[in-house]
């Protein structure tokens, strides 16, 4: 079962920034950072990474250049060839299709493992929920681990406030 | 980096990021206009039309249509480039202004994929019909099968099948990742059960962490890069379904950039005459400010000149193959001939009226701006009955010389299209955020807080 939070929430961005830095600089770990909307400072202050862009690489060269190239080849010149005018039948004109299949391929795998890496989906539950995330509302939450003393709950609260948390709140 | 001085303030008023959720979101929340209503009726009964027809086609056959041996390609081709055409703003203005890091798009990206989607998926009915035996339109699909036989990849028409179905797929993907973020925002605000459970599944479980985003923003950025080349490959390709042919008019090296560039001529003055619909209909002047459309529009006049040196370089190079054919076919057919008053409607409407625009008196005036883009669109419709027609109804053989005009089921077909498209469009408008609340919250203190 997961710990429960203690969560800053915040009206504006700046003040959230502020008080990421203070946290992290007193040794504490941010569990998570929930935002109406993307916010690259905080990508780097919490020093988060994807590897969903070296997959859509992949993706684009077995899965689309290579995979619609040999899917190609089999069905045009080993399974089928057409004698179209006596012109051969591995042809430069694969080009067109290898591009768009490529795309394709790409797209549909991204898309996919995005869904998956990030367990969304049609009727997916949220795992948190909170009012305002989705409006206005900016949100940290660090975990009340029971590592935790009292001294360390009174103190993160601190920060928060400081920081210009409109609410300290636990859930 | 973006200067706010060289475009303006991108959203007015100094709102709050809470503002731009409750005044985006009150086209949804509040009973829907009058209007709204009579154009969904108009719409309804277009596309009613519109399936009769289509009905019609399937039950009899498509000697309904004006088609002959000559002309084998009418309206069914003209419709069909038109709305692909339309269908490139939505990529054209998402993609290429968020690789130019054009901060504009935000309040307009959203209703520009939307028509994307509904424009592709009109276009792509009329190949269907026109197969004629439209229950066997799954042979143009690669799979094994008893016959034992591929399809043709030599062939442009199996390219446009592979183009189309991948930049529907590609462009209606795009659009609803985009807008995952703001379904929870609806799904949030929901009081009615219903609704919730509704954007509940719609919004796929969407919180807003910082790890979340970070891949959505990955994620969109790579499926926008790859829609970005296939906009050029889309209208590339429906442009050697001519190119490829030795049809006078049409064998051209000039097609694929000249019909690329038509493309987003036709959608950006399609998404002109949609945001201003939006800004007037649903109070949204503060995001779509007459800066956002006069920037349309200087787009416009740039693209309008490209248009028209495209038309004068057809006719130089015509004239200076020296090919009979060529000769007769632009400058007796089209220019002087029984296709005179399409060709300067063509020409007037895309290449002369828009550069009205070089004026900003006509560029800031919202009537000017409505009027003129829907002058684009009638233009580029005749560009592609141009194209089709005064080149097929008369070829190198005069004994196949034949005239052309519609039937009432190919007009009420395409009456069935626009149907479509409004109906369309008006349920975006009603009930899915019209704009990037998200992107608009993202570039709202950067561009937005008047500093002044």
């Amino acid at each position: 079962m997961e710990n429960t939070k203690i969560i800053g929430v915040y009206d504006d961005e700046k003040k959230l920034f502020a008080s990421i830095d203070s946290i992290q600089e007193k040794g504490y770990e941010i569990a998570d950072v929930i935002t109406p909307f993307a916010i690259e400072e905080i990508f780097e202050k919490l020093n988060l990474k994807t590897n969903i862009n070296i997959a859509a690489f992949l993706y684009a060269l077995f899965g689309g250049v290579i995979g619609v190239f040999l899917f190609l080849y089999y069905t045009a010149v080993v399974d089928y060839p057409l004698n179209i005018g006596g012109k051969p039948s591995l042809s430069l004109t694969f080009v067109v299709i290898i591009f768009v299949g490529t795309i394709f391929v790409t797209v549909l795998l991204t898309l996919l493992t995005f869904f998956i890496r990030d367990k969304k989906g049609p009727g997916a539950k949220e795992h948190f929920q909170y009012p305002g995330i989705t409006d206005d509302r900016f949100l940290i939450l660090i975990d009340k681990s029971p590592d935790l003393t009292d001294k360390d709950i009174k103190g993160i609260s601190k920060i928060l406030s400081d920081g210009g948390a409109i609410k300290i709140d636990e859930k | 980096m973006y200067n706010k001085d060289v475009r303006g303030i991108l959203i007015k008023g100094n709102k709050s990021y809470g503002d731009i959720t409750s005044e985006v979101l009150a086209s949804q929340e509040k009973k829907a206009p009058l209007w709204w209503y009579f154009a969904m009726f108009v719409g309804s009964v277009m596309f009613l039309a519109g399936i009769w027809a289509i009905g019609q086609t399937i039950i009899k056959g498509i000697g309904l249509w004006g088609n002959n041996n000559s002309v084998a390609w009418g309206w069914a081709i003209i419709n069909f480039v038109w709305w692909i055409g339309i269908g490139h703003a939505g990529t054209a203005f998402s993609i290429f202004l968020l690789v130019l890091r054009q901060k504009w798009r935000t309040s307009i990206n959203r209703a520009a994929e939307a028509m994307t989607v509904f424009a592709v998926l009109a276009a792509g009915l009329f190949p269907v019909i026109h197969m004629g035996r439209i229950w066997d339109a799954f042979f143009i699909m690669p799979y094994p099968n008893t016959r034992g036989l591929w399809v043709n990849y030599n062939s442009p028409l199996f390219w446009d099948v592979v183009a189309i179905s991948t930049y529907l797929f590609t462009s209606a993907a795009f659009w609803y990742l985009g807008m995952i973020p703001d379904l929870a925002t609806v799904r949030d605000r929901s009081k009615s059960k219903i609704k919730k459970q509704i954007f509940h599944i719609m919004s796929f479980g969407w919180v807003g962490t910082a790890k979340s985003w970070l891949r959505f923003e990955v994620t969109a950025m790579i499926v926008g890069g790859l829609a970005a080349p296939l906009v050029i490959a889309v209208h590339s390709i429906v442009s050697m379904d001519f190119a490829t042919s030795v049809f006078p008019g049409w064998h051209t090296t000039i097609f694929p950039p000249y019909f690329v560039i038509g493309a987003i001529f036709s959608g950006f003055a399609m998404v002109m005459t949609l945001m201003i619909i939006i800004r007037k209909e649903f109070k949204l002047a503060d995001f779509v400010t007459d800066s956002h459309l006069e920037a349309i529009a200087k787009i416009l006049t740039f693209i309008s000149l490209i248009m028209g040196t495209a038309y004068a370089t057809e006719i130089f190079i015509a004239w200076y193959s020296g090919v009979d054919g060529e000769m007769y076919t632009f400058f007796h057919n089209r220019i002087t001939g029984d296709y005179a008053v399409q060709f300067w409607t063509m020409v007037s409407c895309n290449a002369i009226i828009p550069q009205l625009f070089w004026f900003k008196k006509v560029r800031t005036n919202i009537t000017w701006l409505f009027i003129i883009s829907i002058i684009i669109n009638i233009g580029m419709w005749f560009e592609r009955f141009n194209i089709v027609v005064t080149s097929l109804a008369k070829d190198f053989l005069p004994a196949n010389w034949v005239e052309y005009s519609a039937t009432t089921t190919e007009v009420l077909i395409y009456a069935g299209t626009m149907g479509l498209f409004i109906v369309g469009v008006l349920l975006f408008m009603r009930y899915i955020p019209m704009m990037a609340l998200n992107e608009l919250k993202m570039v709202n203190k950067e561009t937005s807080i008047d500093k002044n």
